[in-house]
């Protein structure tokens, strides 16, 4: 069970930390085990010696959406174990859809598209429930929809304040 | 005068007990025996069916139970339920719960769920004189969102009735006594996320005596949002209050605390606590409230302070409602990774202890006090209450008999 393992060397033992850089330079030093659910991060993490004095650089993530994907990603890792999704899904997307409401529109579908550049299915998991609850999106729907011209008009209309009250 | 026969009539003798003092007896003997004698005659039926026996009942033996006093030895019991119950249908086709020692788990006996639910998962909202509460886990829709008030004791069960809002969103649950009124309420929270403008948590409570849902109002300032780690542990009834923690917006900066909310069960007020101190800057999993010893506790599960491994923080609040009694009473350190499942009046502790790829999972007994730790074999997470035997709602309307 990668994820729970992942949260296992989270906390235990390894406190080996990796120094990822944000487009606009910013520096994170995160737990290894966090690292390793970035896909892009990954094949390089596998392939490298001698990581710890190196800063890998994630180029089309800024500062503060890199903060928040470590933060969710944390989140996401620690709710599988007290909501496991396999026996408990509803809930496991509705407490999600609870922690995500601190997001307003426009940075979560900055976190799920951050999600999806750096390739963390284990946030992308976390936090599609929670778009398509808020944009009335299908089940249908997966992250790739995000990009397109229909969802920018959902979200715009949510945007414009006549619209209160529509939406979920 | 006539000599014919008389009908004999039942004298009662003189050394024969009066009616008094046979009450007193009976109200000292287990509900189960109580309920049988209810057949004895007409005049103990009925004696046994007044409030106010029922309520001299209750005081006698809630007595044995109160541990306000720091009598937690553990003769007290609890009733568990797995969180699955169609995973668990005995030969009749009914799921069961079992009753058990709260301090060993050790099992008393099991009754059967006369009822179903629809989505085939239920947890214990709460327990009360040994009344319980149980609601579906919940689903989207409304209709799934049932609610069981279920006296095992004396086999009897009501159905509340449907929610007063329009809508239902993320529910959690309270479940309590309202003692000035001899009545029970049950307190449901629906909160709605990702609305923008954001809504705040929609509150209504249901009383008993008017088998009925009543919309009301929380008139703190701040905005606050129920928010809880562990949704299937009842929320706990400390001095009057249910408490939940929550998440309030507060100040011009916006600032999102993390505060203990308590629903006053007499007049409905809701307030805030604060945590204790520090409790929220260590790293941690899980965050919960519970009641130990009459007292709310507070507990996390964390990184240990120590490196490597695991622990759980427990504090209790002394003097209720004096944020300095707050009191770090036990560190309990854990090797594996694992989610509290249940923490019982008498302070034992019930970990889940999750599955990874070298071992198995396991759910583990410990002792806060002495530390001790004992494995317990069950296969599934199981929500667990305290309970007791109780004619809690014989002489209640609308319950149904089964």
């Amino acid at each position: 069970m990668a994820n729970q393992d992942a949260i296992l060397n989270t906390t235990a033992t390894s406190t080996m930390k990796i120094t990822l850089k944000s487009a606009d330079d910013k520096l994170f030093m995160v737990k290894e085990a966090i690292v390793m659910e970035f896909g892009v991060v990954k094949f390089f993490l596998e392939n490298s010696t001698n990581l710890e004095s190196t800063a890998i650089p994630l180029l089309n993530v800024s500062g503060s959406v890199l903060g928040r994907v470590i933060h969710y990603c944390e989140k996401s890792l620690s709710l599988h174990l007290i909501l496991p999704p396999s026996t408990l899904l509803h809930l496991f997307e509705r407490v999600a859809e609870l922690i995500l409401d601190d997001e307003d529109d426009e940075s979560i579908v900055e976190l799920v598209k951050a999600a999806d550049y750096l390739d963390i299915k284990v946030l992308l998991a976390f936090v599609m429930p929670s778009i398509r609850k808020r944009f009335g999106l299908g089940d249908d729907k997966a992250v790739d929809f995000v990009y397109s011209a229909e969802a920018e008009e959902i979200f715009r209309r949510r945007a414009t304040p006549a619209s209160v009250g529509a939406g979920t | 005068m006539s000599q014919a026969t008389e009908p004999p009539i039942l004298r009662r003798r003189k050394n024969d007990l009066s009616d008094d003092i046979v009450l007193n007896i009976l109200t000292r003997l287990p509900a189960k025996s109580v309920i049988r004698f209810r057949c004895v005659c007409k005049a103990w039926d009925s004696s046994i069916t007044t409030p106010y026996f029922i309520s001299t009942h209750l005081n006698n033996f809630a007595h044995d139970h109160d541990n306000d006093n720091g009598n937690g030895d553990g003769d007290g019991s609890i009733i568990h339920m797995p969180w699955h119950l169609r995973a668990t249908k005995n030969s009749s086709n009914r799921a069961v719960c079992t009753v058990a020692f709260d301090l060993t788990f050790d099992r008393i006996s099991e009754v059967e769920i006369p009822f179903d639910f629809p989505s085939g998962s239920a947890h214990i909202v709460g327990s009360c004189n040994g009344l319980l509460c149980l609601a579906d886990i919940g689903n989207l829709n409304i209709c799934d969102n049932v609610i069981y008030l279920w006296n095992p004791s004396i086999r009897k069960f009501k159905k509340l009735p449907d929610s007063c809002l329009g809508r239902l969103g993320f529910v959690k649950y309270g479940f309590a006594y309202h003692s000035e009124n001899n009545d029970y309420k049950v307190v449901r929270i629906s909160g709605y996320p990702g609305m923008r403008p954001p809504i705040p948590d929609e509150i209504e409570v249901y009383t008993l005596s008017s088998d009925s849902w009543r919309r009301v109002g929380m008139s703190l300032r701040v905005n606050v949002k129920v928010l809880d780690d562990c949704f299937l542990l009842p929320a706990p009834l400390v001095s009057g209050a249910l408490h939940w923690i929550s998440r309030v917006v507060e100040g011009e900066e916006e600032r999102k605390v993390e505060l203990i909310v308590s629903f006053d069960v007499n007049s409905e007020e809701f307030r805030m606590l604060r945590m204790p101190d520090g409790a929220m800057s260590i790293v941690r999993l899980q965050t919960f409230l519970a009641s130990f010893k009459g007292k709310l506790a507070f507990l996390t599960f964390g990184q240990s302070e120590q490196r490597g491994g695991f622990q759980y923080s427990i504090w209790v609040m002394r003097e209720y409602g004096v944020l300095e009694s707050w009191n770090k009473l036990f560190v309990v350190p854990l090797e594996r990774l694992a989610v509290c499942i249940a923490f019982t009046m008498c302070g034992s502790l019930l970990t889940h202890c999750l599955k990874t790829n070298n071992q198995e999972q396991k759910f583990v007994l410990v002792d806060t006090e002495t530390l001790h730790e004992k494995d317990f074999d069950i296969q599934q997470p199981l929500c667990v209450a305290n309970f007791m035997e109780s004619l809690a709602l014989l002489d209640g309307a609308s319950m149904v008999s089964y």
